[in-house]
Formats: structure tokens, sequence, C-alpha cells
């Protein structure tokens, strides 16, 4: 696949241009870490999220490339590793702060979010990912589900996230609202 | 004031940055005059945030089961695990010549460790009910083949029937690592239908020799790796670690790990493995 192949599969948010671009680079990023003192794992997980901000930014359609598709995800991966050595040596030096008190509730919300999230069919979730995550046009999104059009895709994603929010409300009623 | 289900569109759209800035000050207004709309804004940031969060996990899911391996999709990826239940255990049976398994009789009672981690492969039947029938038939040829250390054989037995039931797992891959690992040990057969399977495709087999100068070394010599020791009163396995730089092998003796490296052509002294990254990771695979 040529770059310009790949950019039009991830512009439609076709997953095996990403399938292609992890395999075909990996090699390289995983190396570039490794050799900046990263463990396997570590390069692992930058690689991952480098890719991932490639993809976010080319299928919302908001990136003009400039260089080559590997050059790009090679240098987020650079940054992002730099990043994380900065993180490490400042938590080497300073000891680690208590946990905010706001995480736990957040993290408890968040898991409550998730159960709601899958008691919503295949189809719903799909549809909000592809929305809220991939950042894909309603055109895309009826494109990949097979819809008629993007009004029906608009229709479905409204109703799906309103299904969402009132399975989440009636959790959270119950739960940790009236505290 | 807007209706509740205007509210939640603006919002949405504020969320999105799909408002204009002067659009978005008057929300914001509001929002901070209005502890129900803060409420709800606040809802729908956890909300959106964990829609994200979840597509992401998927997306990192999907890329950590992708077969880093082999170059194109292969139908022996999907093919292996019926084919192999039937004919890969009939054509070990057919095909291994005695005398081979003779000779790989330490290779075979390694491997099973090394593999336990990760293969469904050289253990012919261990993807399918005939797996005990098969094994049996090929240490009962073993027998022919070499009478002599009966215990070994029912030593190397029961490490085939221990691992039954770690195995099912390894069909149903999931996070990352084993996946990879999976589909190469799927792949593998393609290229070691000739030889001994296994072991990185880079030994051929293990030969423990007694000998009084060297008493805890090792070394590699026409694809052999050879232990020198008293290795045969305690059991020791090989195993297999799949890292950026290809393959590394490690002794397990006694509960300590050794390195084996793959160049080391005169007698070395093993030496034990004490980087805590590698360490973690062959206890990992140990328990797969």
């Amino acid at each position: 696949m040529t770059d310009q192949e790949i950019l039009d599969k991830v512009k439609k948010g076709d997953e095996s241009a990403l399938d292609f671009l992890y395999k075909k680079n990996y090699k390289m990023m995983i190396n570039m870490i490794i050799k900046n003192n990263g463990t396997e794992d570590e390069a692992k997980d930058v690689y991952q999220e480098a890719l991932l901000a490639f993809w976010l930014k080319a299928s919302s359609g908001k990136l003009e490339m400039t260089s080559k598709i590997s050059t790009y995800i090679y240098s987020i991966c650079q940054n992002l590793w730099r990043k994380e050595l900065d993180r490490k040596s400042r938590l080497s030096h300073e000891q680690k702060d208590g946990i905010e008190p706001d995480t736990a509730d957040q993290t408890e919300r968040a898991r409550l979010i998730n159960l709601c999230l899958n008691e919503l069919g295949e189809t719903c979730k799909k549809i909000l990912y592809y929305f809220y995550y991939d950042d894909l046009s309603m055109d895309d999104i009826a494109g990949k589900m097979g819809f008629a059009n993007a009004d029906t895709a608009k229709t479905k994603k409204y109703k799906c996230k309103k299904e969402l929010d009132k399975l989440v409300k009636t959790k959270f009623s119950s739960n940790d609202f009236l505290d | 004031m807007l209706s509740n289900n205007q509210y939640s569109e603006q919002i949405e759209a504020y969320l999105k940055g799909e408002l204009s800035p002067e659009s978005a000050s008057v929300l914001e207004n509001e929002i901070a005059n209005n502890p129900i709309l803060s409420n709800e804004l606040d809802l729908q940031k956890s909300i959106i945030e964990t829609i994200k969060e979840s597509r992401k996990a998927e997306l990192k899911t999907r890329l950590n089961n992708i077969d880093l391996q082999s170059g194109a999709q292969s139908w022996w990826k999907y093919a292996a695990v019926a084919s192999l239940v039937t004919s890969f255990g009939a054509w070990m049976y057919f095909n291994s010549p005695a005398t081979k398994i003779e000779q790989s009789e330490e290779v075979n009672k390694t491997e099973e460790k090394v593999s336990s981690s990760q293969s469904a492969v050289n253990n012919n039947a261990v993807l399918g009910p005939n797996k005990e029938v098969d094994s049996e038939k090929v240490t009962k040829k073993e027998l022919v083949a070499k009478e002599t250390s009966s215990d070994k054989y029912s030593k190397k037995d029961k490490k085939i029937k221990d691992q039954i039931p770690s195995l099912p797992t390894l069909n149903t891959p999931e996070e990352g690592r084993e996946s990879e690992t999976l589909n190469k040990d799927l792949d593998a057969p393609r290229h070691n239908l000739t030889s001994t399977p296994h072991l990185g495709g880079t030994v051929a087999g293990v030969e423990v020799v007694k000998s009084k100068k060297h008493k805890f070394h090792y070394r590699y010599f026409d694809t052999k790796l050879f232990l020198y020791g008293n290795f045969d009163s305690n059991t020791y396995d090989i195993l297999e670690l799949n890292t950026s730089n290809g393959q590394s092998l490690y002794l397990k003796y006694e509960n300590n790990y050794f390195g084996l490296e793959q160049n080391k052509t005169e007698i070395s002294k093993l030496e034990q493995v004490s980087d805590s990254d590698i360490l973690k990771k062959l206890e990992e695979i140990q328990k797969k």
C-alpha cells in the first residue's frame, strides 16, 4: 500500500490500514525506543500510543501530511518517549504525590459508565466509538455500518447516545448523585 | 432559557469543540450559574471520555493480536487448529523415524516446557482429544527405540499431561503477547516439518554431557546445545523468549535462570540471569 492508499483508508476509518501500519513499522519504532533505554513493553506501549495518535488525526481528516507516514509516526514516538523519560526521571527525584482525591471517584464513575456502554448493543457501541473516538464523519459511519446514508447514521447516533445517557443516569441517581 | 434537549445538544457541540467562541462563552456563563448544567457537563465529559477509552482499549487489543511474524495473512492460522488435531498428529506418528525421536529425546523433554507457554504445535495433538493417544504412540515408539531409561519417559508423559489444562487458552488470544506467540507457533510447522520442531529453529537438540572438569557449563555445537553437568538428577527446562532481537534461550535449573547465548561454541560457564525484566517474562511464559 502506498501512503496515499493508507491515508484514504484511514480517513474512512478502515482499520485494516492500522493493522498494516502497525506491522510495517513495528521493528523500527520498537528498536528506536529500546536503543533509548526502553524495555520492550514500554516500547510497544509508546508505539501503540503514537500510532493511535496518528490514526485519530488522520481519521478525523485533520491531518495534512507533509512527510511520509512512517516519519510522522516515528517523530510522535520520539516525542512520547522523551516525555516518558522525563516523567520517569521526575518520579525518581520526588516522592510520588498521593493519589488525588478525585481520582478514585472518577475511576468508579468510569467503571459504571463502562458497564452501561457494554449494555448497549454492538451497533450502538460501534457508532459511538466511531463518532466520539475516531471522529468519523456521518457519511463514513454510514459507510462502515452499512446504513443508507449520513442521516440514518445521525439519527442512530442520536438514539444510541440518548440510550446510554439514560442508562448512566439511572445508575447514578441511585448511587452517586443523591449523596 | 433553552429546553433540556437544546442544552444537551449545546453541551455536546461544546465538548466536540464545535461551538462558535461566542456561543461557547454564553454557555460557559450559564453553566457557571447553574449547578444542574454544570453537573450535566461533568457527566457528559465522563461519558465521552469513557467511550473514547473503551474504543482505544479495543484498538489496542486489535494491535496486540496482530501477527508480527509472518508476512501475509496466512490460511495456516485458521486451518491450523483443525488440521493439527487430525493430520499433524498423524504426520508425527507416521513420519517421525524412531531414530530421530531417540536422538531428540532430550529435546522433546525440554521442549514440552519451552512450548508450554506458547506452542500448540510440536506437541502434535495438544489441540484435541487425540492428544493423549498420540503422545502415547510416540512414547511407545521411543520405548522401542530405546528401552533403557524408562523413568524418563514416564516423567515426560507426566509433563505432557500436566500441560493439558493450560492449553485451551491458546485458542482464544486476547492480550497481546500471547497471540503473537500463538500465531508464530501455528506457523512454525511450515518451516520445521523436516527437522526437529522448535527451540526457535536455531537449536536442534539438547544433550547432557557428564564431565568432571565442567560442572555447570554449556556450549553450542552443530546447532545442538550441550549442557555440561549433573543435569539428569534434577529436571531442567529450556525456555524460549521472543524479543525484538529474535529469540533467546534460557535454562531453568533449580528455580534459577541461566542465559544461553547462541554464539557460544566454546564451553562456557552458565551465567545466572539477573535482569528483572527478563526474569519477569520468564516467569510469565511458564504461567500461561
